[in-house]
C-alpha cells in the first residue's frame, strides 16, 4: 500500500531509534525497564509519528529534529496508553503477543504506563524548548486538549458499556469516537506537527475536521472489521459483540428492529460479559445484517472517508505536490486498505 | 473490505428515525428506554440519510470545539494565567538583578574598608604575632534625613557655636557662646529650652526661644524674644535636646 512505502518506514525508524534512545536514558530499574520498552520493541505502524512528521515539513519544515522528538513523544504515549487501556479493556493481546498486564501483573503494568506517560513528555519538552515560549504554549494547549479529550471518550465508551447505557444516538457515538479515538490518533500529531513546523505561526485547528473525519471513517471501519471473518491481528470475530461495545452498527440495529427483537437485545446489553453467549451473538450479528446496519456503517464510514478528502484538499491541496503531502492524503484509502 | 456480505445487496436501504440527533450532554447515565414497539421505518433516499450523517458529524465537531474553547477560557480565568509567565519571569529576573547588585555592592564596601584597613598597617605584624592592629573606626556617613541638619559630628570640637539673637527689648546682652556637642547626631528642631528664669528676685520668665541651624556660620543660633517690660536682670535656662538626658549647656542672658 501506499501508505506503508518508503517514508513511513523512514519516519518509522527515526521515531523507533529515539524512543529508544530516551527509554534507555534513565538509570537502570528492575521491574519497570523491560516493560516500558516492550510495547515500543513490538513494532506497530508507526502512524501517529509518520501523521506528525509529514505535517512537520509540509507546514515549514523550520526544526526537523524537533518533530523527531515530538513524534517519539507522541509514539510514547500512545504506548502507554495501550497499556491502561489493555487493563481496561481486560485484553489478553496486544500485536499478537501478550498483554503487560498478561505478562507481568495489574499492579506493575499500571506502574509502567504511568511511568511512559510522562516518561514522554521528556522528548515533547526538549523539542518545544528552543523554540520559544510561544510554540510551547500553543503545544501544551493541544496537548492539555487532547489529554482531556481522549480521557472523555474513554469514559464515554466504558460508561456506556458498564452502565448499560442503550438511549444513544448516531451523534453519541460520533463524539465518543472524536475523543477516544481521532484526537489522539489524528489531529494531536497533525497539529504537533504543524505547530513545530511552522514555528506557531499557522493556526493548529487547520487539521482539526480533516483529523476528525478521518479518525471517525477509520473507528467505524475497525467496527466494521470486527464484525467480519477477518476481525485483524489478535482479534476475536464479534469480539465488540460479546463485550456489549456501542458501536454505530449497534445503535443502528437497536432502532432498527421490531419489538420482540429490541427486547432481546436489550435484555443481551444487560447481561454481564460471560453471560453473553455464542448463539446469542451470532443472533445478533445477523441481525445487523438483516437490518441493514452492517451496510449502513459500511456507508457511513465512506461518507465520513469523503469528508476527510474533502478537508484535505481544503489544508493541503494547495500546498505543491510532494512525498509528504501523498502520504497525508493516501490515509483515506488507507483507512479501508490497511491489513 | 473484509466484512462478510452475508445479506442481500439489493435489499432496499432503510434508515430508522432516531430519537435524538444530538449527542447526550450528561453523564450518560439514563435508563434503558423500554421496548415499545417498533417505529415504522423510513424510507430515506440514500444520499440524504448519508449526508445527514455527514452534517450531523459536523455538529458533534462543532459543538466539541466550541466546548473545549469554553473550558479553555475558563482555565485561562483562573487565578493565575499562563500567559502572564513570561512577565512574572521577566519581574522575578529583575528582582534577583537587584539583589546581585545590592549584595555585590556590600561586598565592594567590605573590600574598601579592608583595603582602607590594611593601609592603616605600617608595618605587617611579626611572624607568630597574636597582636591584630584594631579595625579603624567608620567615618561619620553624610547626613540623610530630611529637613534640619544635624551637628557636624567631629571629636575634636566636643563643643558647638550658638549665636543669641534678641527680639523686642533692645537692651539685652548675651553670656553664651557654646554648648555641648550632643553624643548622637541631632538636628536643631530637636534642641529646646524651656525658658529663662531670673536668677535674683522675681519676674516673668523668658519663655520665648526658638532654636535654629546658623545659617551665617558653624553651630545654631537661637532667637530669644524679650518682652519690652522685662525686668532688668541676669536669666539662664538649661538646654536640653531629645537625643540625651544631659543638658547641652546653660544660656546665660542680661537684661538692663
Amino acid at each position: 500500500m501506499a501508505v506503508e512505502g518508503a517514508l513511513l518506514q523512514r519516519y518509522g525508524a527515526a521515531t523507533r531509534a529515539e524512543v529508544m534512545r530516551y527509554l534507555a536514558a534513565g538509570s537502570p530499574s528492575p521491574f519497570l525497564d523491560e516493560m516500558l520498552a516492550e510495547y515500543p520493541s513490538r513494532g506497530g505502524k508507526m502512524l501517529r509519528p509518520a501523521i506528525c512528521l509529514a505535517n512537520a515539513a509540509l507546514f515549514g519544515n523550520e526544526a526537523p529534529s524537533a518533530a523527531v522528538q515530538a513524534a517519539a513523544a507522541i509514539e510514547m504515549l500512545h504506548n502507554a496508553l495501550l497499556i491502561h487501556d489493555d487493563v481496561q479493556d481486560g485484553s489478553e493481546l496486544r500485536r499478537g503477543k501478550p498483554t503487560l498486564h498478561a505478562l507481568h501483573g495489574v499492579p506493575l503494568a499500571i506502574n509502567a504506563g504511568d511511568a511512559l506517560l510522562f516518561a514522554a513528555f521528556g522528548p515533547l519538552i526538549d523539542a518545544v524548548s528552543p523554540l520559544g515560549s510561544h510554540v510551547i504554549r500553543q503545544v501544551m494547549d493541544v496537548t492539555a486538549m487532547m489529554a482531556r479529550q481522549t480521557a472523555e471518550g474513554q469514559a464515554l465508551e466504558l460508561g456506556w458499556r458498564d452502565r448499560n447505557v442503550l438511549d444513544l444516538a448516531e451523534a453519541d457515538y460520533m463524539r465518543m469516537a472524536l475523543k477516544k479515538t481521532a484526537w489522539m490518533g489524528m489531529i494531536w500529531p497533525a497539529q504537533l506537527g504543524l505547530i513545530i513546523g511552522s514555528r506557531g505561526r499557522l493556526d493548529p485547528e487547520m487539521v482539526l475536521r480533516f483529523g476528525y473525519f478521518l479518525g471517525l471513517a477509520f473507528q467505524i471501519e475497525d467496527d466494521l472489521r470486527n464484525l467480519s471473518e477477518d476481525p485483524g491481528y489478535g482479534k476475536e470475530q464479534n469480539g465488540d459483540l460479546a463485550e456489549a461495545k456501542r458501536t454505530l452498527m449497534l445503535i443502528h440495529v437497536r432502532g432498527a428492529c421490531n419489538t420482540d427483537e429490541r427486547a432481546r437485545l436489550d435484555w443481551f446489553l444487560g447481561l454481564r460479559r460471560e453471560e453473553r453467549g455464542e448463539a446469542d451473538v451470532l443472533w445478533l450479528a445477523r441481525l445487523m445484517h438483516e437490518r441493514g446496519s452492517i451496510e449502513h456503517g459500511r456507508r457511513v464510514a465512506a461518507a465520513m472517508a469523503g469528508a476527510a478528502e474533502h478537508e484535505f484538499a481544503a489544508v493541503y491541496g494547495a500546498l505543491p505536490p510532494s512525498e509528504e503531502r501523498t502520504f497525508i492524503g493516501s490515509l483515506v484509502r488507507w483507512v479501508f486498505d490497511r491489513a | 473490505m473484509t466484512t462478510p456480505e452475508q445479506h442481500d445487496p439489493a435489499k432496499r436501504w432503510v434508515s430508522h428515525q432516531p430519537e435524538r440527533t444530538g449527542p447526550q450532554r450528561g453523564p450518560g447515565m439514563k435508563k434503558p428506554v423500554p421496548a415499545e414497539g417498533v417505529r415504522e421505518p423510513e424510507t430515506l433516499a440514500v444520499n440524504e440519510a448519508i449526508a445527514e450523517t455527514v452534517r450531523t458529524a459536523y455538529d458533534v465537531l462543532n459543538d466539541t470545539v466550541k466546548q473545549g474553547r469554553k473550558a479553555a477560557e475558563q482555565f485561562r480565568g483562573g487565578t493565575y494565567n499562563v500567559r502572564d509567565v513570561p512577565d512574572d519571569v521577566r519581574a522575578m529576573a529583575g528582582n534577583l538583578l537587584g539583589l546581585a547588585r545590592q549584595l555585590s555592592s556590600a561586598t565592594f564596601d567590605i573590600c574598601e574598608a579592608l583595603l582602607r584597613q590594611a593601609d592603616t598597617l605600617m608595618t605587617p605584624p611579626p611572624p607568630g604575632s597574636t597582636h591584630v592592629p584594631p579595625f579603624q573606626e567608620p567615618k561619620a556617613a553624610p547626613a540623610t534625613q530630611p529637613g534640619p541638619q544635624p551637628f557636624a559630628a567631629s571629636a575634636a570640637a566636643p563643643v558647638i557655636a550658638l549665636e543669641v539673637l534678641f527680639n523686642g527689648k533692645e537692651a539685652v546682652r548675651a553670656h553664651t557662646s557654646t554648648l555641648a556637642r550632643p553624643a548622637a547626631p541631632t538636628g536643631a528642631a530637636h534642641v529646646s529650652c524651656d525658658g529663662l528664669a531670673r536668677r535674683s528676685g522675681s519676674a516673668a520668665p523668658i519663655t520665648d526661644l526658638v532654636f535654629d541651624i546658623n545659617p551665617h556660620g558653624p553651630g545654631l543660633r537661637v532667637m530669644v524674644t524679650v518682652p519690652q517690660d522685662q525686668p532688668a536682670g541676669v536669666y539662664s535656662g538649661a538646654v536640653y535636646c531629645t537625643t540625651q538626658k544631659s543638658p547641652l549647656g546653660e544660656i546665660v542672658i542680661e537684661v538692663d
